[in-house]
């Protein structure tokens, strides 16, 4: 399943989000505060330099002594802020002082008038232009501060955060992540490891115990299974594979001899001659002791690689791999000497006919069984206690 | 109890008194040294001030014509003694200095209103005018414009006032171009130096014919020789005193504008109020007492980039940041350490 909307994405927008939205709505709010303080101050300076102007003003206007106006306007005219100053004089309908300074009109200008008055009489009016350079310029630093220390604060969050989060959060939920996907894919190999107590543990941990306890079902449905495997596939008397596992053999030797050309096996049916005496005669538990006996010898002569299996009643069938003629005809010649050799219980004394062939590449199983079966009839109609076997 | 009622008493007297003082009985006179009075300079502007004193105050203001100086003193003082007053006068020679101060000393009950000079005696206002930082925009002005590098000046009487136009002239023409030309003459020693435009022309063409294409001509009634001369020749005029540049449109780059016309008023309305301040009143850039005019008839000849750099050196000269001579106080004129006169 592809991961959208992840709490990896989430968790960066809320601290995105949670940490930039804030700061920049404080800042704002600092900066707009402290521009109306600036501007603020600044109406209240700009009130005061006009005022002083306009007291600074009444001698000169009345005595009309333009050098003590000078005087005054000495020191005022050398700030920065004022760009402009004019003093009328209403009596002589002209202007008393004029001092333009174009090159100071930068930014904003403001302008403040006030009359200039002296005992009630209105001599003429005070008209200073300012300019808010050094105001913007104060508010630039301001903003820039700002933003210097956001950034910085917003890089020392992340540098804290980031390592916090990934290792508390994010690596356990990758690691949760990873654990699941397995479950989902049965796979229940691996084994995770949580010894920290927050949820993200707990919750693997959770799984971590589920995983065990599903190994352990696993294992114990596994060993069910080879028992009833080997209950359904094994003769219950001789304790030789049965007749539906001889098949399942057989068939998966037709298809491994199909598959690699040079493999090659052979079967060997084997009948018990004249079995049905020994049952009459000695009753069936001596039979079934005969036919124990006779799966021993089968047992201990074939190689490990060989199959021995009951195939029905007194009749046996071996399958040996890699197997030539010879070597067949050598094995059952040697099987049947044993049989002939053996005294069972009771003193039994049988022997045993064999049927023998080799697989031929790209037949039919029930064809080469066939074939054994003739043989084995021929062994029978010969004699008995002999080996026939058709190429 | 008494004694309130003395200081009550006492209060309302000196109230009294001050109410009567207040709206003096003044009458006026101004005497010009020159016979013309509108000669579009100097004494047109005087005369203009009288009138709008005169409109505005319903006062009416006598104006004579005092050229002969053997007989000034006796003249003066039989209006003194006549009981005018304030009596306003131009100070205009160094040789007359002597003069008009004998007569303040005599006569210290009567306001006297004297314009240019720098003497603080009680009875007077002495108007001083910075002449030097209007001639040197004029200067400046004129060395942007010149297409010869040469610039020229025509004084009137070779008075320090004049040579304070002319150093002035020279220090702003300097500032721009350190190498320009200023070629300069003075119409005469004497008082008659103020209404020969004649001379002023015949001046004006000599230094045109040497190379000069911009001739600032403070000369009283004399300066509109010197301009008929610029306009004649095709080359440029500065004016003088009052805005002159309507004279000979196109011809006359600025005129260096004094505006005696304000003290005049001013003055007048001090004694008609009875009030007295500092004596001497020194009016430049930044009291609005002298200037450059731009009008209708100099627009063609200044451009808005020219006009706003000639600002830019009068905030300069406002600010201090350049120091111009004034040859009245000074008694020299040193331009970066080259004393020229």
């Amino acid at each position: 399943m592809k991961i959208s909307n992840t709490i990896k994405s989430t968790l960066f927008l809320a601290l995105f989000i949670g940490i930039i939205v804030p700061m920049l709505l404080v800042g704002a709010y600092t900066i707009k505060s402290s521009e109306e303080q600036l501007y603020d101050d600044f109406s209240t300076l700009r009130a005061k330099i006009t005022s002083n102007i306009s007291k600074g003003m009444q001698d000169p206007l009345y005595y009309f002594s333009p050098n003590n106006a000078s005087l005054v306007l000495e020191v005022i005219k050398h700030d920065e802020k004022i760009s402009k100053i004019e003093v009328y004089d209403v009596l002589s309908e002209s202007y008393f002082i004029i001092m333009d300074f174009p090159h100071r009109k930068e930014g904003g200008v403001f302008v403040n008038q006030i009359d200039v008055e002296r005992n009630g009489e209105v001599l003429g009016w005070v008209k200073v232009e300012f300019n808010d350079k050094q105001y913007q310029e104060l508010l630039n630093d301001k903003k820039e501060l700002f933003l210097h220390s956001f950034f910085f604060t917003f890089l020392v969050s992340i540098l804290i955060l980031t390592p916090l989060l990934s290792y508390k959060i994010l690596l356990p939920l990758k690691k949760l992540l990873r654990q699941s996907r397995e479950f989902e894919h049965n796979k229940f190999e691996l084994t995770y490891i949580w010894d920290k107590n927050d949820e993200i543990n707990i919750l693997g941990h959770s799984f971590e115990k589920a995983r065990r306890s599903i190994l352990k079902l696993i294992g114990e449905l596994q060993d069910k299974n080879a028992e009833l495997e080997k209950l359904y596939a094994t003769d219950q008397l001789t304790m030789l594979w049965n007749r539906y596992k001889l098949n399942d053999i057989l068939n998966n030797e037709m298809v491994r001899s199909n598959r690699y050309q040079d493999y090659r096996f052979g079967l060997i049916m084997v009948d018990l001659d004249h079995f049905k005496l020994v049952n009459d005669t000695y009753g069936h538990q001596a039979g079934d002791d005969v036919l124990c006996g006779v799966a021993s010898i089968f047992k201990e002569n074939i190689r490990t690689t060989d199959i021995a299996g009951r195939w029905g009643g007194e009749e046996f069938m071996l399958i040996i791999s890699h197997a030539d003629s010879e070597i067949l005809l050598k094995l059952a010649e040697k099987i049947r000497k044993m049989i002939e050799a053996h005294f069972f219980e009771n003193k039994i004394h049988l022997t045993a006919s064999f049927g023998a062939s080799i697989y031929r590449h790209g037949e039919k199983i029930e064809k080469c069984i066939a074939r054994v079966d003739e043989a084995l009839y021929q062994a029978k109609a010969e004699g008995r206690n002999k080996v026939i076997e058709i190429p | 109890m008494r004694h309130l009622y003395v200081q009550f008493c006492l209060f309302s007297f000196l109230f009294f008194v001050s109410a009567l003082s207040f709206a003096a009985n003044i009458r006026p006179v101004m005497i010009y040294d020159t016979n013309v009075i509108m000669d579009n300079s100097w004494n047109e502007v005087i005369h203009n001030g009288i009138v709008r004193f005169e409109q505005k105050m319903k006062i009416d203001v006598e104006e004579v014509n005092i050229v002969d100086v053997p007989s000034f003193t006796e003249k003066v003082s039989k209006y003194v003694e006549e009981g005018y007053g304030p009596i306003m006068l131009n100070n205009v020679d160094s040789g007359k200095d002597v003069i008009l101060k004998e007569i303040l000393y005599a006569y210290p009950q009567t306001r006297f209103i004297v314009f240019n000079g720098i003497f603080n005696i009680p009875n007077a206002f002495y108007f001083m005018f910075s002449y030097q930082e209007s001639s040197f925009l004029a200067g400046y002005l004129a060395s942007k414009k010149t297409k010869t590098n040469r610039l020229g000046f025509v004084g009137g009487m070779d008075i320090a006032t004049i040579r304070s136009f002319l150093c002035g002239y020279i220090s702003g023409a300097r500032y721009y171009n350190p190498d320009i030309k200023v070629d300069w003459d003075f119409i005469g020693k004497d008082f008659l130096a103020w209404d020969r435009p004649e001379d002023a022309y015949q001046l004006a063409l000599k230094q045109i014919d040497k190379g000069a294409d911009i001739i600032f001509t403070p000369s009283g009634g004399s300066s509109i020789g010197a301009l008929r001369a610029t306009h004649e020749r095709g080359v440029l005029g500065i004016g003088v005193d009052s805005n002159q540049n309507h004279l000979f449109p196109g011809s006359v780059l600025t005129s260096a504008l004094v505006k005696v016309d304000n003290a005049v008023f001013r003055a007048l309305l001090a004694a008609q109020r009875n009030i007295w301040g500092d004596q001497i009143k020194t009016m430049g850039l930044q009291e609005n007492g002298v200037g450059l005019a731009y009008d209708k008839y100099n627009a063609p000849l200044i451009s808005e980039k020219l006009r706003n750099e000639v600002e830019a050196v009068k905030e300069k000269i406002i600010l201090k940041e350049i120091k111009i001579n004034n040859y009245v106080h000074d008694k020299q004129c040193n331009i970066n350490g080259e004393v020229l006169f």
